[in-house]
């Protein structure tokens, strides 16, 4: 068996890795340990003889593997095997690989009787575990990976209308990424280019009918194709609907030639505005060319700067998909594709260490050359991505320049006239008080479109120097709907028509909002409570206006998020009263801090987990963090004195939890007495139904609660082990699958027959569809997003309870989603 | 013949040994602004202990008994990168004294020569990266010459010393690349190598003990 030598400068090192080594090896391995000198005074160095006598010691005719650590101690293992007689002399190897790494490896590898040159092999490879968890990015970008060229093919057709636009060419990007493959992509006979950067697959152009060509190296290769097969099967991810959407607005891109009399732009987002124009023409941003010596800094810089707008960006897409859902929340997906693309991080950073450019500049170059080959493209869906590429351009640049980047600010409601307006920014206004978005650039498919329609802002695109006669103030009206804009000064007749569409379109809307307020009852006068999930005061506001009966789920993990230290006591008090104020005395349920590994908050040091959805998540993590927990709690007691809120305790999966949590409030109670402060004994504890374990122990549970509140859309993630993020799940990943359905069944009748309030504030509740199919399950209490309100209020009224039990019936009759999708017809 | 007695390069020893220790907070000093700070410590002990032997290697049979055992002296008691560097000096140095009572300055050059030899294979090191060489390397060529001049071991002596010294402040504006001082890199420069110091007060002591 090879015999390991460790030499150190320490003696205390060179023992600890002798028995870390010895403990890999099961004791198999002869392992000898020179570190240090023999001088107390002085232990620190190395010693050519104690080395010597080490080697003598573990002597083996397999040979002897000599790791060192640095400076002195390989010169004296040199020293010592020139000074060993000849025959050792010979079986002595000194390696290079890492002490601590190579040790362990080469032992493990000695242990099964491997030869020296294997067990060389071996510790040298020592490190490939480590790196392959946390790096070392410097090296990767050292060396430039060869894109490949031969390897296994595999073709498919781009088979949806709109071509590998950036939605699929992200999809098809994280589909490389699950293989353990090498893989490159080529369609019409261009180079080929690696399949895990999105800005080279995203600039490929592929349009419907091209045939895309892989080449494929790697052990995954059938799973890949497999992958590759249905994903070509799946229309690349686009539904029906995509397409006829953007059918629907090509046929507003007629652009009439423009006369004196309007404004004529593409049509982005229907509807009137009528006011102020407030003018930002000046966001186009360049950078000058700078050479700094220290590339170090830069690259430090740098990589800072994408750190941090990746976790800027992952707030915007986790507050968009709960705001907005998850169509739109996917457009971040590109944004964060582009900010991990390899490829164009290292073309960067070799700017900066080889041409000395500034960390701004290396990125400005290369971002800007990025943005003109979309502009360049043929496709008109893949030229708007530029919009995006400037976006993370400018943001990387400002976060880069610690500037900040350009802030869009309107202090009275005004109709917006920009350049051009990324996702991100469009997401950023503060929506009162945007009345129309007016863009030089962009298309009726950019980002910020898609989100302005969303967001119900008259928008008009693709004007150019159009709007160049358009000043700050001036008064102007947007017909969204045509694409057309109009100036008073020039046009007052045609404002004056417009304002009485907008009077219109408004009375209507009044209308469907004052009904909102009334109380949901069904035709045979059923009362139903229609609640609002929220997190912040703001859509509290919304919530009430839109006509909730109160706040059925308010996350409060948003007040905690994009800061430097967990908000104190007094701050969160403020927010949670200005929360109740708003809704003007209605009930509030409060959820406590649920965070998980998945949702990034450096400050509250949760570790990184293999499996974060099943890790320290909700109350798992506030048991453990009893100042941070208790610091809402007791905001939240102080709450009570004077507002009428519950509060609800996030990802329970059993009674001990829910106990612990008990005794950490009565901890609370205990210090407020003692403080004075006021606070309501009567306040209600609940918890969230979302880990299924909690359903088979309801009726233990209901003895130390007050409510239950079903977060479906957890819930149907546990209850059927699929993860809801997951594209390749997602077929059958719905919260109406019968397992969920039954699910929900026991929960509701447990909860009535222990006779405890429960309501559903999962996405399920918001889909009006599904309103009658709940309330035959039992349901009588909803927590839905704010503007659906309006709509299950109404899908309650049209609804007779009465009818109930046939419903019922049909859907305990039905075997598999297809089937209760058909029944309520999605 | 004009010869290096070993008595002479007895009493070399102890010269260095007295240097080492005089000197020992300013080599200390040097190698804290660009190394680990412990070269005046390490050349302090180790000559210390090559002192504590001083009587049996009077005893030394001839010149390559002598270097010989100084060089393992050194070895296993310097502790730092200079144990194994000095040490495969005299030992090198030590090569060519075979059966030598009394060295000529064609002895004393091949010594240096297979001694520096040694110091550049064991530190894979050459001149102008700051390190002992930049003083050892002159010295040898300054040797080289002498002995081809045919000048007096004196005279070689001197011209040896300000070869030394020249080798030693010329480390002042070097770029450190080998060594601890390696990591610090722009930040070298401006500061004299201790290794350099170490080895000019070595030449140092053998004028002073000759003349």
């Amino acid at each position: 068996m090879v015999s390991i030598v460790i030499v150190s400068h320490s003696k205390k090192l060179a023992e600890g890795v002798k028995e870390l080594a010895e403990q890999m090896s099961q004791n198999k391995v002869k392992i000898a340990a020179a570190g240090g000198l023999d001088d107390e005074s002085s232990p620190i160095g190395t010693d050519a003889f104690k080395i010597m006598e080490a080697i003598e010691l573990v002597d083996s005719e397999d040979g002897i593997l000599v790791l060192m650590d640095i400076g002195s101690a390989v010169m004296n293992a040199e020293l010592a095997t020139e000074m060993l007689p000849e025959e050792i002399m010979k079986r002595v190897l000194l390696c290079e690989a890492p002490l601590v790494e190579g040790a362990i490896a080469a032992a493990a590898q000695s242990m099964v009787g491997a030869n020296l040159e294997a067990v060389v092999k071996e510790a040298r490879r020592g490190l490939q575990g480590k790196q392959s968890l946390i790096g070392p990015q410097e090296v990767e970008t050292e060396l430039e990976t060869p894109i490949l060229t031969n390897g296994k093919e595999i073709s498919i057709t781009v088979p949806n209308k709109l071509g590998l636009h950036a939605r699929p060419a992200v999809r098809l990007v994280e589909i490389t990424n699950k293989f353990n493959n090498e893989v490159s992509v080529s369609v019409n006979n261009k180079p080929f280019v690696s399949a895990t950067s999105i800005s080279q697959v995203g600039t490929l152009g592929a349009k419907k009918g091209d045939i895309l060509v892989f080449k494929v190296k790697g052990d995954e290769f059938l799973e890949f194709e497999k992958a590759l097969k249905q994903f070509e099967f799946d229309n690349f991810g686009d539904t029906k609907e995509d397409v006829f959407k953007k059918e629907e607005t090509k046929k507003t891109l007629k652009v009439s030639a423009s006369n004196d009399d309007c404004i004529q732009g593409i049509s982005a987002s229907k509807g009137v505005a009528i006011g102020k124009a407030k003018v930002f023409l000046n966001t186009s941003i360049s950078v000058d060319e700078e050479i700094v010596e220290n590339s170090l800094d830069e690259i430090s810089k740098f990589q800072k700067a994408i750190k941090n707008i990746i976790s800027e960006t992952e707030a915007i897409k986790e507050k968009t998909l709960r705001l907005h859902g998850k169509e739109n929340a996917e457009i971040f997906n590109f944004h964060l594709l582009l900010l991990n693309d390899n490829e164009k991080l290292k073309e960067v950073e070799k700017l900066i260490t080889e041409n000395h450019f500034s960390a701004s500049y290396a990125w400005f170059k290369v971002f800007t050359n990025l943005e003109d080959m979309y502009k360049n493209m043929s496709d008109q869906y893949l030229r708007e991505r530029a919009s995006d590429i400037v976006e993370i351009r400018n943001k990387v640049i400002a976060e880069i320049s610690g500037s900040q980047e350009m802030e869009i600010t309107l202090s009275e409601p005004s109709i917006l006239v920009v350049n051009e307006i990324g996702p991100a920014q469009t997401l950023s206004l503060d929506i009162d008080n945007v009345l129309g978005i007016i863009s030089q650039k962009g298309g009726e498919t950019s980002h910020a479109t898609i989100l302005a329609r969303s967001l119900g802002i008259p928008s008009i695109t693709g004007l150019e120097n159009r709007i160049d006669g358009i000043s700050n103030g001036d008064i102007i009206g947007v017909d969204g709907t045509n694409g057309i804009i109009y100036l008073e000064k020039n046009h007052p007749e045609k404002i004056k028509a417009l304002r009485e569409e907008k009077k219109v379109e408004e009375d209507l809307f009044k209308e469907s909002l004052s009904k909102a307020k009334l109380p949901a009852l069904s035709s045979d006068g059923i009362e139903f409570q229609i609640l609002a999930n929220i997190s912040s005061p703001k859509e509290a506001e919304k919530a009430f206006a839109n006509g909730a009966d109160g706040i059925g789920l308010y996350r409060t993990e948003f007040l905690y998020m994009n800061r430097e230290i967990p908000p104190k006591e007094d701050e969160q008090y403020e927010i949670y009263k200005q929360v109740c104020e708003n809704m003007q005395g209605l009930p509030i349920t409060i959820r406590t801090l649920d965070v998980g590994g998945d949702k990034p908050i450096p400050y509250l040091g949760i570790p990184e987990e293999t499996n974060p959805f099943l890790g320290l998540r909700g109350i798992r993590y506030c048991l453990k963090n009893k100042v941070i927990f208790k610091a809402q709690l007791r905001a939240l007691y102080r709450i009570s004195a004077d507002y009428n809120i519950r509060v609800m305790f996030p990802m329970v999966g059993m009674l001990e939890e829910v106990i612990e949590a008990k005794e950490i409030l009565a901890e609370v109670r205990k210090e407020l007495d003692a403080e004075h402060i006021a606070y309501s004994k009567e306040m209600k504890i609940g918890i969230m139904v979302e880990v299924p374990s909690v359903i088979f122990i309801l009726p233990q549970l209901a003895k130390h609660l007050d409510f239950l509140s079903i977060g479906t859309n957890d819930l149907t993630q546990y209850l059927l082990a699929m993860d809801r993020e997951s594209t390749f799940l997602s077929k059958h990943y719905s919260a109406l699958h019968p397992a969920v359905l039954n699910a929900l069944l026991k929960i509701i009748a447990t909860a009535n027959k222990e006779q405890i309030d429960v309501s559903l504030c999962g996405e399920l509740a918001s889909n009006p569809k599904a309103t009658a199919l709940l309330s035959a399950l039992g349901l009588r209490k909803f927590s839905v997003s704010g503007p659906v309100i309006p709509r299950v209020k109404e899908a309650i009224r049209v609804m007779d309870v009465s009818n109930n039990n046939k419903i019922f019936k049909d859907i305990i009759a039905c075997n598999t989603l297809n089937e209760v999708e058909k029944m309520i017809h999605i | 013949m004009e010869t290096i007695k070993l008595s002479q390069l007895i009493t070399w020893l102890e010269k260095i040994a007295a240097y080492m220790q005089e000197n020992k907070t300013y080599l200390t000093e040097l190698d804290s602004a660009i190394g680990d700070a412990d070269h005046g410590f390490n050349m302090e002990r180790g000559f210390q202990k090559v002192i504590g032997k001083i009587e049996e290697l009077k005893q030394s049979k001839d010149a390559s008994v002598l270097l010989k055992n100084t060089g393992m002296t050194l070895i296993s008691s310097i502790g730092g990168a200079s144990g194994p560097l000095y040490g495969t000096f005299f030992l090198q140095a030590s090569m060519v004294l075979k059966d030598k009572n009394e060295l000529t300055l064609e002895d004393l050059k091949s010594s240096f020569e297979n001694g520096l030899k040694g110091i550049k294979s064991r530190g894979r090191a050459t001149t102008g990266e700051k390190t002992m060489i930049d003083v050892l390397e002159p010295v040898v060529t300054t040797l080289i010459t002498a002995v081809e001049q045919n000048l007096t071991i004196s005279d070689a002596l001197t011209n040896m010393l300000a070869a030394a010294e020249k080798g030693m402040k010329s480390t002042i504006d070097m770029l450190a690349t080998k060594g601890r001082a390696s990591y610090l890199g722009e930040r070298s420069v401006g500061h004299q190598d201790p290794g350099a110091t170490s080895s000019y007060f070595i030449v140092k002591a053998l004028k002073e003990s000759i003349n």
